[in-house]
Parts: C-alpha cells; structure tokens; sequence
C-alpha cells in the first residue's frame, strides 16, 4: 500500500461522490433506453475509471458480472488510442470480449474520457446487453450451436463512435446494419451516450472543485483502501488449500459433463492473499458456453466480495490481494475464436464451486449450490419480427442459518404485462415448482416454472445449464432439482428441448416451459425443524410425500399439522438405515 | 367564536403539536414523546393540553393529521391476515417480484416476505389480454371456493389483481361483488381500483399492502375519532396527511390508506412551499434533519415534484425506485431522497483507516456520548458540541444537561487517535463526512434530476438542519439560506397549511399524435370529472377546487415517463406540440439527450386536483431594527473549518424581531434547535420569525 497523502476525509468524501456518479449514468441509461433488457430488466452497469483506465468504483445498481466490460477495457482502449490521441467529447464503443472488451458481444461497453483544464483526469463508462448485436440468429438465446466468435454476432474492437462531440456516422451506419432492429439499437445507444455526457459533465465539477492533483490522488487511494480491506477481510478465513470439483452439463458433441476444478489457497503471510487456481478445468467448449479470462476474474470478485466485505470496491486495488489462475484455452480462459455467448452459465457454476471449496474456511458457513442460469430468446421474422430475452429464476442454495432464495436469478425478470404489450406472446403461468428445493436442515430455494404461449409463428432458442448436473448440497444437504425446458408440456407430443436448442420453430398457441431447478439443501433434512417442513407442506412448497420421504416427517392430509410420535419413529429408522 | 386549526405530526421520537388561531394568526406549539404502542395517546396528550389551556379548544373545526402508523404496520408486521386472489397460474407473482436479489453482495439478504403467505395467495380462472379483450371467461365458481377459503381462515382482508385488469376491470369487479356478498366484514383491495397501471407486480404489491394496512388504519382512525368526541363537545372534522403533500379526509383515507404512507416528511415539504409563498420564493430545495435520517426534496415553480411509486422495507440506497428490492406501493408521493444520517448517527474510523458515519444511529437511548446517558460512540450532535456549536446552556431550552467532555473524550478516543488528529479536527471530519452526504442527497434531487442548486433556496429544518445548512450552502453553492421560525415543529406546521388533494390517473398508451387527441380529451374529461367528485364529497365547492392535469410521456419503446403538465384543452394540434416540446425539454434536462423527430406516446392520463382550504395570515413580528442586541445572550468559542476558533456571539431566537441583522460568525439557539452562522453569511429576521442567510455567493451565477 503507497504512503497516505491525503486526508481520509477527503477520500471519503471523493468515494461518495464517484458512487453517485456511477449512479447517475445507469438511472439516465435505464431511463431513457429502449430495448426491455436494459429499461425493464436493468441487465446494464457503470463505473468510474482512472486516468489510467483502471475501474476505481462501479455503481451499486451494476450487475456484478458487468465488473468484466470494464475490468481491461479503459487500459486496453489506452493501448489502441494513446492519451495524446484522446479528446473532450470522445465516444467508445467495444463489444470484443478478444480485444479488451466486455465478456460477451452482447454487453456493448461505451468509454468516454473525461478531462479538466485540458488533462485527461478519468473515464466514466456505461454497459449494457443488447438483445441483438446481429450473429446467425436473432438474439444471443438462439446461438447455442455457434462454433466460433464470428458465428455470435458484429465483433467491434475498440473505436470511437463520437469523437469531439461529433457522432461518427460511419461507424452508427456499420453496427445499426449489423443488428436486427436497427431503430430500437439506435435508441439505446443515444441513453448509453447521453447518461455518459451527464457523468463526464459531473466528473469535470468534481475535479473543478478539487484540484486535478488531489482527485488523482484520491482515485489512487481508493484503490489502496480496497486492496487493505480486502487483505483485512481474508484475515476472517482460515489459511489452507481449499478444493472443489463441480462440472457443467455436457458439450455439443459429447455428453460428458465439464469438469470445472477449483482450488483456493487462503494465505496469511508474507501478506493476506487468496489465489484461485483453475488447473484441471476442462474445455474449452464447442458450445458458446466459455469464459475469457477476465469474466472468471470477475465472477471470483464478486463472490470474494460477498465474502471478504460486501462494501469493498472490487477495482483495481481489490485485484492486488487476489490472484487468478486458469490454463490457457479452457472453459474459464477461452480464447480467440471460441465462442462464448452463453457464458453466464460458466458464471453461474463458479459461485457454487467457490462456496463449495471453502465450506472449511469461512467459520460462519456458507451457501450450498444453486439452480444456474437460464436464458431464453424468443423471435419472429418479418413481419412479426421481435427479438425477446428474458432470464428465468432458479433456486438458490440454501444457507447455514436459512432455506435458499425461492426463485431468484442475479438478472430480473419481465413483467408479465409488459411483455404482453410488446410481444406477440402471452404468459399461462408464473410459479414455483413444489419439491424443487434440495432438502436440508435449511431447504434449498425452489425453482420456477414460466409458460409462454406463442400468438405468431416464432422461434425459441435457450442458453441453460443444470440439466443434468444439480446445484449441489452442502454438509447432507440434498441437491436442488434439474432444470428441464419443454415444447407443450402437458400435452401428447410434449418435447424436451436441448438445454442449447437453437432456432426451435413454435407455432399459434404451442406453450414453451421452463422448469428451471431448485438449490441445494444445507445440513441434514433429518434435522429440519419439522414445524418448518409443515409450513412447506401448507404453503405447497413440499408435498405430504416429499415431508415424509425426504424429511422423515409425517404431516396429517387434513390437518396439515406434523405427528410428532411418527416422525420421530421415522426419523430414527431413516437414520438406522442411512 | 375564534376558528381554530391543529396540526399533529407523529414522528419516530415526537409528536408534535402545532394550534393555529385562525382570526390572530397566532400559533401555539406542543411537544410530548410519542408512544409507538398506542400512537393515538400522544395525539390526545396535545388535544388534553391544549384543551386545559383557559382559551380551550372550542371553535376547533379542522385537525390535520401526519402519521407514520402504516408505514410502522408494514415495517413491524403487525398488520392484517390477508388473502389475495390472482389469475390461474400466476399466485407467486407477489412472492417472485423481480425475481432479484435485494443486494448483489450481501447473499444473506433475502426479498421482503410476502404480505399474503403462500397458501392464502388463491387463484380463479379467467385472463383479459393486454387490450383488454376476454381471453377466458372468469369462473365466478373458483371466486366462491376462495371465499370459503378466507372464511375458513378468518382473512382480515383479500387483496384482488388480475392479470392486465388495468386494461379491463370488469372481472375484478365481479370478483368483488361476490366477495362482498359471501365475506361482508373483510376489508377489500381491488387493483383496478386503487391501481389501474400495467406491472403485475408493482400493482400486486400495492393492492396486498392496502389490504394489509387497511383494517388496523380503519381501528386506528375509528380508535381516534371517539377520543375526540370523548374529549370535545364538537369534534373537529379529521385530515390526514398523503405522502403526495394533501390532506385527504380520514374517510376517504381509510378506502386507499397506502396514501399516508409518506405522511410525515410530505408535511415538511408542504411548509416550506408555503413559507416559500409567503416569502415570494418558488425554487426552493427542502431539507430535513433529524436525528436519524435527513430529507431532501426539489420544490420548483412553488410545486414539488410528485413520483408515482415509493417502496417501503428497501435495503439497499441510491437505487433510486428504479431497482426493486422492497415492496412497491404505487401511491403519489413527494419526491423525497433520503439517507440514514442525522445528529445520532455514529462516526467510526474502518479497517482501512476512513471516517465513516452512519448509517448505525445512537438513537434516543443511549443517544450521543454528550447526554452522558451511557453512550460512549461519538455522533454527528457530540461533534456539533465539541465545536461548540451545540451549547450545553441552551440545549433543549436548557431542559437536558449535554456534558461536553463526554462527547470530547469519545471523539478523541474513537475517531482522534486512530486518525492522529485533534478533537476538534475529527469532530470537524465527522461534519465533513456527514455533510457530504447531506450533498449527495441535495445534489440527487437538484443536480441528477437536471437542476442547478446554486438557483434554489435551501430551506433548513428538522433539528439538526439548521447546524448544518451554513456549509452545505457553501458546499453547494446556495446563494439564499432560509430557516423557518420553528425548525424542530416544521412538519406540523406544514399540517395547518395544507389544502386537500385527489389524484386520478388511468393508463391508455395512444400515439402523441392529433389522432389521439379525441380520446385524450375524453380521458382528461373522466379524471377531471372524477377528482370533482371526490372533492364535492369532501365539501368542497367548484370555485375551491382547482384541478392540474398532465400526461405522462415517453418515446415509443421506452418504459419509464416523464410528467407534463397540460395547459389548455388540447383543441388543437398546435396545444399538443406545445406539450409534446415541453416532453422533449424535460428529457433532455433529465437524460441529458431528446430526439424531437422520435415517436412519442401518452401511457398515462392524469389529473391532481386541490380542495383549497383558507389560508390564514400568520402574525407580525414588530421589526425591531437592525440591531440584535436584545437578543444577546453572550459570546463562546465555536470552531469554523475556515477560520478556526472564534468567539462568536450567540442570541436567543424567540427574543429576534423582524429585521435584526445578525452578521457571522454568530450561533442563534432556540428550544431544539442552533442555527450556525458561519463567517461571511449575514442572516436578516423576517416578519414572522424566519432568519433569512444571505451566503454572500450572490455574485457567482
């Protein structure tokens, strides 16, 4: 850590003053923008950068895995256009995840630099994902069977869409050709760049009321201060070497699942430090379901985060403490051309395999594994075109202290109603699914099931994992239920779809479902609190069997109230007999 | 027979009393703790007093109300047993919300727990879609086999919201009729009602939280009204505050009480709007301070700015209603920002050696180190006394011992050592840190939203406001500082002044196009006619109704609107283009981009209409000319971050008269509040008490 220089206050006060920047931009992009993932389900971030293009602060709103568009965007953009090059009212776009972008195409990344009295003092940037940046098929759900980068959408390396106040109308022409639904795209990006102007604007007061010199110190310090709480926070986990083993569905041609191999090593001396090695981490997939090397970096900030200090800056200085390591080329390092759309389900796995790993090393416990992700993309060709995206809630692993969130995914969902205004589809249900949860002495959260009925001739295509490997339990706990995606349930020619189906075709009132899975239980089920395994049983979140198979409760069909001396038979024979 | 007016404001720590005589203009104050048990004691502890005082209380014809009891039922759930009835398929609608975490880094925070429990969340089927055509017919069978549910299970109340019922609310009403008719005592919420907009689950959320507060607020106002006629030979009629700045009476509030909500602070907001009148000042930026959390709100053109939806149990701050995480009521509320900081909030230096203050609060028990009642964490008020300028001779008009050496030695053990820094350095760092977060707010209510504060008016209040203003004002450029006769009871002032208000909207996205403009015209006529209504029922004659229309726009393809006011009839073309430019002006001051060649769509039709109630003259004070030395109580040493210590004179508020200047450094202290003066600021005293700062910033703009 460098020597102090200024006053703390005076950081402080500066910190605060970038958090309500950051907030600034995201509130005028969600506001303002036109497509339904970024005004309705906010699937967009900010963040503040240093002069030196390093991420000191990133808005509370941010969605964590967004921490990847920017964690080498500012330095990579420095490297292609040069400080000197770089003006007041410059615009960047970049979408790459291979040349220093975000970690899929679909998270078009705007940069702008930001200056005082002719010096460059920071960059304020801005995120969001399109639900269409072209590729072979209408939004990034219907690309499971990509090969290759190309096949996924419009690649745009780092370049200047506005340069000194001025749009470059060349580059707008190229990407508004390149995307399906051009009005709507041209749309987003005047909010991606018109919440910019606003953050540039504050960013300049803030360094016209302070002199440039303290608030580039006051961004250095920032990043000190993340790094000594960082350092303070690993001090709470027991040093060691933690491993965990966990693994993804399957690939294209194989349905061998892919393992994903993890091991932390937590670290008193010489300084406080965790390092986290992917060594032994198959793939790289055939399916677009990798991970760059930043988008793994990011998802270890994130649940670090949550661990070491939930109020920690994840930038630049939290980086220092934490070292991430993964073989070149495999499903958490993938590199150029593989393709990686659908990388979010890697992201999704990475948590539980970290809590997993260090179940020993945080002494409160932790959370047992969750549902995954499930992306799914609805389209139509003229002249019903629409492109719709939408994530659907899982279970999430139970806790040491409580069940696991029912229904809950990092993204929001669509409302109903507005999906219904915008697309011709409608939606016949919207509901947990009973018996979903894996059983513990905390019970894993329960899964949801979405039904869409089509109106027009459409297309469906998925991005979903945990089909056939569960979010697993911790200590006894039983895993969460898998998630299934179906064409008309329910029905005599009911079809399972592929967990990466691409371009499925459905048809006037075909219903699409998505069963997604539950979480893993933690502790236990035999030691549930049977007064809670009956709320669930009146709630329908654990049928009357389920209580008695899995808990070892009987709970009475008309009463609905737990037999004590049965269960307590039952539980002691279940015992015997595990 | 003189006509009275009593306002009583219920607050976290006090209730506060303020009796207004209408024909002298002249005001009485009343201050008692509140008892959060049974909050209507310390309502009739006011009407007691002043009922025993010799004038009494005969000719009191109003009493204005500002409570916090159905914010506290939601919060300490304590409310109704409910049940909801939803469209087949969708009964975890209110339970999935969002389907998010209320915080990305906190993995043990979970959504607030539904209002309805799981197995009295019933569904019937039937499904409108979203033009509003029946899709399936809604089978009145299921209705009656949830209704025998609820009767079974003794529900206090259901709440009903079907699917894209905004859009057609005829099965909500049939599902009401025979609700009515087979559970004739339960309290009923029905969406199409109360909250006729699209988003299942905002409008789900608000019809469970009526239903949830609905019959304890009925008790509550029941419970109050007959210790009025208890206690007076002619009850006054009863108003209750609406989190939108307008009283409504207590009847009509018991049909929607999710309007109270945000009763209080709305209060405050409204005093400063109407000393703002009195004062000939309309851009004003109202701040309260209390002891726990501060309020900013934008008051422009004399209106403040009204949203739509507020969201009550929120974890997580600076989200701005944009990212749910708590339970959304949809209810016109004042654009309130707030931040849990205020005098009790408690400074401590973090691992990595920063100040931090707040967001934990010494509250009223133990309080500051300084009330010497067994805190020992520095706070916000020990460091406003270790720079003397809280003085322990006048601190609550001398009522409460402050013990200045606890507050030193707590700030000097907790933030000086650490930090290697004087008492008086980290108890001024503790007022820098919580002073920029009092910016931070000001700044989110002016700046973010398009506003240049240095153009506003800061109008200080609550108890620890004033201490506070004099740098904030520096901080923000504020050329005007303006801080009411009686800070610590502005909220209750606020009550007495306040018209009565109705909002009636209804959701219709049409294309802003001349088309349109019949069908337009047809909706502002309903909303209009529907606003009349509720203020004929109110006792309100045409000429004292005064309706404000807008619609609420955006571009085709967006989902959040911006609020234009409409002016004139929208007869012509030419009227919509002048509503539509003043669309395309507000996005660009608030987004900071437009795009006048854009399509642009009308989603919301609304109307807000006052009941105008008469606005008494307050009483003169006698100016008493520049000089305050009548005033004058003594000089002490106060610590200002520009000059350091100075001895500075302190004058006693209630003996200023109109016109004495007071130059800075100079400290005026009255019962539960100072008002700080800082070096340059010269503060003028104002014909009925208010001390006007003038920050000397005037040159700058």
């Amino acid at each position: 850590m460098s020597q102090s220089r200024l006053n703390p206050i005076t950081v402080e006060i500066i910190g605060n003053s970038l958090a309500s920047i950051a907030d600034e931009i995201l509130v005028g992009l969600i506001k303002s923008a036109y497509s339904t993932n970024i005004k309705e389900r906010q699937d967009c971030s900010s963040v503040i950068m240093d002069a030196q293009g390093r991420v000191v602060c990133i808005s509370d709103m941010s969605l964590p895995m967004h921490l990847s568009s920017f964690m080498f965007t500012g330095e990579a953009l420095l490297r292609r256009h040069p400080n000197e090059t770089l003006h007041e009212g410059d615009v960047f776009i970049v979408n790459d995840p291979y040349s220093g972008g975000p970690s899929h195409l679909a998270d078009v990344t705007f940069v702008t630099p930001v200056f005082h009295q002719g010096e460059l003092v920071a960059f304020v940037a801005n995120t969001g994902h399109w639900p269409d940046v072209g590729g072979k098929a209408p939004g990034q759900a219907a690309l499971g069977d990509a090969t290759e980068i190309y096949q996924e959408g419009l690649r745009i390396p780092t370049v200047r869409l506005q340069k000194a106040g001025e749009v470059q109308q060349d580059i707008l022409d190229i990407v508004l050709l390149n995307v399906r639904d051009p009005h709507n795209r041209e749309g987003d990006i005047r909010a991606h760049m018109g919440s910019l102007m606003l953050g540039a604007r504050r960013m300049k007061e803030l360094a016209a009321q302070y002199d440039v010199y303290i608030l580039t110190d006051a961004l250095d310090q920032l990043l000190d201060v993340a790094e000594v709480k960082a350092r303070h926070g690993i001090l709470s986990l027991a040093e060691g070497d933690y491993e965990a083993l966990d693994h993804l569905d399957d690939d294209m041609d194989s349905d061998e699942p892919i393992p994903i191999r993890v091991k932390v090593s937590v670290r008193h001396k010489p300084k406080p430090s965790i390092k986290v090695d992917y060594a032994g981490t198959g793939g790289p997939a055939k399916f677009g379901i990798n991970m760059p090397y930043h988008g793994t970096v990011t998802v270890v900030f994130w649940v670090l985060r949550s661990i070491l200090d939930p109020e920690v800056q994840p930038n630049a200085g939290f980086e220092r403490a934490i070292e991430v390591v993964a073989p070149d080329g495999c499903l958490v390092n993938c590199k150029d051309p593989s393709p990686l759309g659908a990388r979010y389900e890697v992201a999704s796995q990475i948590p539980d395999s970290l809590f997993l790993a260090l179940s020993g090393a945080v002494k409160k416990g932790i959370e047992a594994g969750g549902h995954g992700t499930h992306g799914m993309g609805f389209s139509a060709q003229p002249p019903n075109s629409f492109i719709y995206y939408e994530t659907v809630g899982g279970g999430g692993g139970a806790r040491p202290d409580k069940d696991g969130v029912n229904g809950v995914h990092i993204t929001s969902n669509l409302p109903i109603e507005a999906m219904e205004q915008e697309f011709p589809m409608m939606a016949d249900r919207l509901e947990y699914i009973p018996d979903s949860g894996g059983p513990g002495r905390f019970r894993g959260g329960v899964g949801i099931r979405k039904d869409w009925r089509m109106m027009v001739d459409s297309y469906v295509g998925v991005h979903s994992n945990r089909h056939r490997i569960p979010g697993p339990g911790l200590l006894e706990g039983r895993d969460g239920t898998l998630t299934r995606i179906v064409r008309n349930p329910d029905s005599d020619i009911a079809e399972t779809l592929h967990r990466e189906a691409t371009f499925v075709p459905v048809g006037p009132d075909d219903v699409v479902t998505i069963f997604a899975g539950g979480g893993g239980g933690y502790g236990s089920p035999l030691e549930r609190d049977p007064a809670l395994v009956a709320q669930d049983v009146t709630d329908g979140l654990v049928s009357i069997e389920a209580a008695r198979r899995d808990y070892g409760v009987v709970v009475d069909p008309e009463s609905l109230k737990v037999d004590s001396e049965a269960t307590a038979d039952l539980r002691q024979e279940m015992r015997s007999n595990a | 027979m003189t006509r009275l007016r009593l306002g009583v404001d219920v607050g976290g720590t006090f209730t506060d009393h303020i009796l207004f005589d209408e024909d002298s203009g002249r005001i009485f104050t009343f201050k008692t703790p509140s008892t959060p048990e049974d909050p209507s004691r310390s309502v009739m502890a006011g009407v007691k007093h002043f009922g025993a005082a010799p004038r009494g209380l005969s000719g009191l014809w109003l009493m204005a109300h500002g409570t916090t009891v159905n914010t506290n039922t939601v919060l300490s759930r304590t409310g109704a047993k409910i049940g909801l009835v939803t469209t087949k398929g969708f009964r975890d609608v209110l339970a999935i919300g969002r389907q998010t975490r209320p915080h990305f880094y906190r993995w043990d925070v979970d959504r607030p727990e539904p209002l309805a429990p799981r197995h009295l969340r019933l569904e019937v089927a039937e499904r409108v879609d979203n033009r509003g055509e029946v899709v399936l017919p809604l089978c009145e069978e299921d209705v009656r086999r949830c209704a025998e549910v609820f009767r079974v299970q003794a529900v206090e109340a259901v709440a009903v919201c079907l699917l894209n019922s905004y859009a057609n609310a005829d099965h909500e009403s049939r599902v009401k009729e025979i609700l009515e008719e087979t559970l004739p005592d339960v309290y009923l919420a029905i969406s199409s009602e109360l909250s006729p907009e699209f988003r299942e689950f905002e409008r789900s959320s608000t019809v469970a939280t009526v239903a949830y507060i609905g019959p304890s607020f009925q008790r509550y106002v029941d419970e109050l009204q007959r210790s009025l006629s208890n206690e007076l030979k002619a009850p006054p009629q009863l108003y209750i505050m609406q989190s939108s700045g307008g009283m409504a009476s207590a009847e009509v509030e018991m049909r929607r009480p999710h309007y109270t909500l945000e009763s209080g602070p709305a209060a405050g907001v409204l005093a400063s709007v109407d000393l703002g009148q009195h004062l000939d000042m309309s851009n004003i930026i109202s701040f309260d301070m209390g002891g726990t959390t501060a309020k900013a709100s934008l008051i422009q053109g004399g209106k403040p700015s009204i949203v739509s939806m507020l969201e009550i149990g929120k974890d997580a701050t600076g989200f701005y209603g944009i990212r749910i995480t708590g339970m959304p009521v949809r209810t016109p509320s004042i654009d309130l920002v707030e931040c849990s900081a205020g005098g009790g909030s408690i400074a401590q230096v973090d691992v990595a050696g920063l100040l931090k203050v707040g967001p934990a609060s010494a509250g009223a028990d133990p309080g500051p180190a300084c009330y010497g009642a067994g805190g020992t964490e520095p706070t916000v008020t020990d460091a406003n006394v270790v720079l003397g300028r809280i003085s322990p001779d006048f601190f609550l008009g001398g009522r409460m011992k402050i013990q200045p050496e606890l507050a030193q030695r707590a700030i000097e053990e907790k933030i000086g050592g650490p930090l290697g820094m004087s008492a008086s350095e980290a108890a001024q760092g503790i007022l820098d840190v919580v002073n920029a977060n009092m910016v931070r707010i000001l700044r989110v209510v002016s700046v973010s939203r398009g506003f240049d504060p240095r153009r506003f008016v800061l109008m200080a209040h609550g108890g620890a406001g004033p201490l506070h203003a004099g740098d904030l004002a520096e901080e923000l450029g504020v050329e005007r500082i303006v801080v009411p006769p009686d800070p610590g009871l502005f909220s209750a002032m606020g009550l007495v002044i306040s018209d009565v208000q109705t909002v009636a909207s209804t959701t219709r996205f049409l294309p802003a196009d001349a088309a349109s403009l019949p069908a337009i015209r047809e909706s502002l006529a309903a909303q209009t006619e529907q606003c009349n209504e509720t203020l004929s029922e109110e006792g309100f004659t045409p000429e004292n109704q005064v309706v404000e229309r807008f619609l609420e726009m955006r571009y085709v393809r967006q989902n959040f609107e911006l609020e234009v006011p409409v002016n004139g009839d929208l007869q012509s073309k030419a009227e919509l283009d002048g509503v539509l430019k003043a669309f395309h002006n507000m996005h660009l001051q608030s987004y900071g981009h437009s795009d006048p060649n854009a399509p642009v769509e009308v989603v919301n039709v609304k109307c807000r209409a006052s009941g105008l109630v008469p606005k008494p003259q307050r009483a003169q004070l006698p100016s008493g000319g520049p000089n305050p030395s009548d005033a004058f109580i003594g000089r002490r040493r106060v610590f200002f971050k520009s000059s350091g210590w100075l001895e500075c004179p302190h004058y006693d508020r209630v003996k200023l008269l109109r016109d004495n200047v007071i130059r800075g450094p100079a400290m005026v202290c009255q019962f539960d509040s100072s008002v700080t003066i800082l070096p340059g600021h010269m503060a003028t005293v104002g014909s009925m008490g208010e001390l006007v700062i003038d920050t000397g910033k005037g040159d700058v703009i």
